[in-house]
């Protein structure tokens, strides 16, 4: 990758991250937070996204993110009574920033005019935002946070030297008694080598008495002249004080090798100025005392020492008049970026690194192995009868430092559900505008932390559930109103641990699910028998058949053709469950339980014949011993299995899957209810369970394909491989076979050569 | 390709020879990650018979595959004297049921005789030619033509 492309990747990397904890402030404020160190959070983020836009010329996102900026800081100084209705401008404009950063990221243009809106909102709440140009430029860059050097330009003497200096260069000339001394210092760039500092000499100089300085900067090139390692500038100190000659001296003991120094008494220099401040226009004044140090002299030596500090433009360059607005600000903004880091650290104190995620994989997939090796040993360690207490001992021991190190290894993984719940918020101010209901969302638990992967994934269904708690769970203002609710609605977003894996939650306060429309809707669309003995709770999930939706009107929100049952399968493809409860008039919650990895499975492990087979626990209702008058044959070689009052399909997995030395009566093993995705429910027959476990899921199809009706592979404790069955195959295998009797096979091989 | 057989004569390549059913083939040293000895498989279900199921490699679920019953030579009875040669082509990893390993071989180009237009049939899908080398032939096999026929690229259910 070309390295401004990395750079540019880098910037945003760091963007989204501005970007959440920019929302994240906005948030807080929202909710009353007034604390001067969100709304500077607040605006440090809006600010690093438009230093760094300027670098790469993102000129609509930082003329955009300028005004919000201006607006932040006037909050910020008080200026501006963060009141609701200002935050509600904000929070747009924190949506409007998002879009402007996806659409630097994508390379495409805003749409003219998407932004004039939330711009003109901006713009109005401030009253101080132009265009970008130089007043603007300067007054961001002095409400930093940290000092403006100013440098007197050549022609520039005029303006910028006073507004530098309040005690200005008179105080050079002011008569302060005749006793002390007239100290020129030219430093060698053997000095700033030796790291030796002038503030620091002058500080220490300081201590003898009253002491004023003025620097000498005729010698200064250019900036593109500059040598970064050359010294250019001398001082001009007068000292006012008792001390002799030799103190002064002592003070430039150490430096007076790398030096001129010439140290007169002041009395016979007195109103000879070596170097007349009004005749040397490049000058930077410095004003006592120097105990209190100024960053005028500590910060102007530093780019002549080091050269990887890129301070010099910034500093030539404010003053100037920018050629054009946008092109200018990346000058000042983005040579700062240690500055920013550094405040940006402290606000956060937790540090973190950025890992390829494959690095983690692999360390992920050694120590699932070191797991199984570990087991394997213990295994043959028991077969060669090798009984020692202290064996035992350190075998446990080792088995417990190898589980350690798994699950630590696995929380690399892991990331709080934070920057999926971040971008609801934003949602739900849209669907609130677009529905005109009034809408509070609370987001609890957000710090909770779960693998990666399925965060990435988590993204979608929560989106639709929040469309659908928001669109079809609460209700208008004014009906809110009528039923004696708080006109506001509110959707809760929750999300905890709680038995290994992770419970989230929407819930709404809204009119709840209407069961007899659910009802009535089902029974339109064939998905139940009109005769059907339905409980509330059964009602209630029906919303989760495909091909469901109760919605009067299909509104563009969430009625896409795509309804819950879409929902459903994206939790299940991520071993997850999803149920919903409701009561009618006071809201519906949607519990979504997943699991907190999606390298491990928790499983069910049974046998089959000569084999070993792992069912995914997420799948299973229950097991039984069937009972032979419980199984009815059903059409051509099917049976069906009388499940209280209900018949389920009965499969056979021995058969279904060819396995060599599978038991053919269900009676003689132990039938399996798993419920399958779309399908309903699913009696697998299997000859025995062996247990539950946890089992590492390892994939084949990259060496093989993939089979249908089987999920995966996994290792178990003995190093055999061990297959996981899909649950939504074996349907899929099943149908396949009832229809083409088991000519599916030749066509998922594929065509010829 | 790496795999493809020495194009200039000075060209030399070193192949690890094996036997399978009495027939000697050669496959080209860089696609051989190990030998182990056989280990009882994992069936797969519906899989070909010249799959015979999946083995735990260090944590990698490896397919096996019978070279000799890919051939259309009938199933290896697999003991324990049986290897595994483990063939890696790009990220793909499978491992060959063969009955011994023979040799390493060098071969240069002029060694190496293309396939009899009369002996070709299904297999020559995975047959890159013959070396002929101190009176003995060899016929050398194309691991990624093999490998890819597995994953579905190539139909091998007709092919054998």
């Amino acid at each position: 990758m070309d390295p401004m492309e990395t750079i540019k990747q880098g910037y945003f990397q760091e963007c989204e991250e501005l970007l959440l904890a920019m929302e994240e402030g906005l948030t807080a404020m929202e909710g009353g937070d007034t604390d001067p160190e969100t709304i500077n959070a607040v605006f440090r983020a809006v600010h690093s996204i438009k230093g760094g836009g300027g670098a790469f010329g993102f000129s609509d996102l930082v003329q955009f993110a300028h005004g919000f900026e201006t607006v932040m800081d006037q909050i910020r100084s008080g200026e501006l009574d963060p009141k609701p209705e200002v935050m509600q401008i904000l929070l747009r404009a924190g949506d409007m920033l998002s879009d402007h950063v996806a659409a630097a990221r994508s390379g495409t243009k805003l749409d003219p005019g998407h932004d004039e809106d939330s711009f003109a909102e901006l713009k109005a709440l401030s009253g101080k935002i132009g265009d970008l140009g130089e007043d603007e430029l300067k007054e961001s860059f002095e409400e930093l946070g940290f000092h403006q050097v100013h440098l007197v330009d050549l022609d520039d003497n005029a303006t910028a030297a006073p507004a530098a200096t309040p005690q200005p260069i008179a105080a050079a000339a002011s008569p302060v008694g005749g006793k002390g001394w007239l100290i020129r210092f030219v430093p060698r760039a053997e000095l700033y080598a030796k790291a030796n500092e002038p503030s620091l000499l002058f500080r220490e100089l300081a201590t003898l008495g009253e002491v004023d300085v003025v620097a000498d900067l005729s010698k200064l090139p250019s900036l593109e002249e500059i040598d970064p390692e050359q010294a250019y500038i001398s001082w001009t100190a007068k000292l006012h004080t008792d001390a002799t000659k030799d103190k002064v001296e002592e003070v430039f003991e150490f430096a007076s090798d790398d030096c001129e120094l010439d140290i007169h008494p002041l009395s016979e220099q007195a109103g000879v100025q070596p170097v007349p401040a009004a005749a040397v226009p490049e000058t930077i004044v410095a004003q006592t005392p120097m105990t209190a140090p100024q960053p005028v002299v500590t910060e102007v030596p530093t780019p002549a020492v080091a050269p990887a500090t890129p301070e010099p433009a910034p500093i030539a360059k404010a003053p100037e008049p920018p050629v054009s607005a946008v092109p200018s600000a990346p000058l000042v903004e983005k040579d700062h970026p240690s500055d920013r880091k550094e405040a940006h650290v402290e606000s956060t104190v937790k540090q973190t690194i950025r890992v390829d995620l494959d690095k983690i994989d692999r360390l992920n997939n050694l120590a699932g192995e070191l797991v199984i090796t570990q087991a394997m040993l213990a295994q043959r360690l028991l077969e060669f009868r090798a009984q020692s207490p202290l064996l035992a001992n350190n075998l446990a021991e080792f088995e417990h430092l190898l589980r350690e190190l798994q699950e630590g290894v696995m929380a690399i993984r892991t990331q709080p559900v934070k920057s999926v719940f971040q971008r609801m918020p934003r949602l739900v101010r849209e669907l609130a505008a677009q529905t005109n209901k009034q809408v509070r969302l609370v987001i609890k638990g957000e710090a909770t932390e779960v693998d990666k992967t399925v965060i990435e994934r988590l993204g979608d269904p929560l989106t639709h559930m929040i469309r659908n708690a928001v669109d079809h769970g609460l209700e208008t203002s004014d009906d809110r109103i009528t039923a004696g609710k708080d006109p506001e609605g509110t959707v809760t977003l929750s999300a905890e641990h709680r038995g290994g894996r992770i419970i989230i939650e929407v819930a709404d306060d809204g009119r709840g699910i209407n069961r007899a429309r659910v009802r009535e809707k089902a029974l339109e669309k064939g998905l139940i028998q009109p005769n059907a003995n339905l409980s509330d709770e059964e009602i209630d999930n029906l919303i989760f058949l495909p091909g469901f939706s109760t919605a009067k009107e299909v509104s563009n929100i969430s009625g896409r053709g795509v309804g819950m049952d879409v929902v459903r399968s994206s939790v299940s493809s991520l071993g997850g469950r999803i149920i919903m409860s409701s009561v009618p008039g006071s809201g519906s919650r949607f519990i979504m339980t997943l699991p907190l990895t999606l390298a491990v499975l928790d499983g069910m492990v049974v046998a089959v014949g000569e084999q070993t087979f792992v069912l995914p626990l997420s799948h299973i209702i229950e097991s039984l011993q069937p009972r032979s008058e419980d199984i009815k044959p059903f059409g051509l070689n099917r049976c069906l299995l009388k499940v209280r009052d209900s018949y389920v399909p009965l499969v056979k997995i021995g058969g279904l899957l060819n396995v060599h030395g599978a038991g053919t009566d269900p009676v003689k093993g132990v039938v399996i209810l798993v419920e399958s995705e779309g399908s309903g429910r699913l009696a697998l027959a299997v000859d025995q369970i062996l247990g539950q476990r946890q089992v590492v899921i390892k994939s084949f199809e990259g060496n093989y394909r993939h089979i249908e009706g089987i999920g995966a592979a996994t290792i178990l404790g003995d190093g055999r491989v061990a297959l996981i069955i899909d649950v939504d195959g074996i349907v899929t295998r099943c149908r396949g076979n009832l229809v083409e009797n088991g000519s599916i096979e030749r066509k998922a091989t594929g065509t010829g050569p | 390709m790496s795999e493809k057989t020495p194009t200039s004569p000075e060209e030399r390549r070193q192949f690890i020879t094996f036997l399978s059913g009495q027939q000697e083939f050669g496959a080209n040293i860089m696609m051989i990650r190990e030998i182990r000895g056989w280990t009882e498989t994992t069936p797969l279900p519906h899989a070909p018979d010249f799959v015979r199921g999946v083995i735990n490699l260090r944590g990698v679920v490896l397919p096996v595959v019978d070279l000799k019953a890919m051939l259309g030579r009938g199933l290896t009875e697999a003991n324990p004297k049986h290897v595994i040669i483990v063939v890696k082509t790009g990220d793909r990893t499978i491992g060959l049921l063969v009955d011994a390993v023979s040799d390493i071989m060098t071969v240069t180009a002029s060694d190496i005789q293309p396939t009899p237009e009369l002996a070709r049939d299904s297999n020559g899908a995975f047959i890159d030619g013959i070396a002929v080398i101190e009176q003995r032939m060899v016929t050398l096999l194309s691991m990624e033509k093999l490998i890819s026929s597995l994953t579905g690229e190539i139909n091998v259910s007709e092919a054998a």
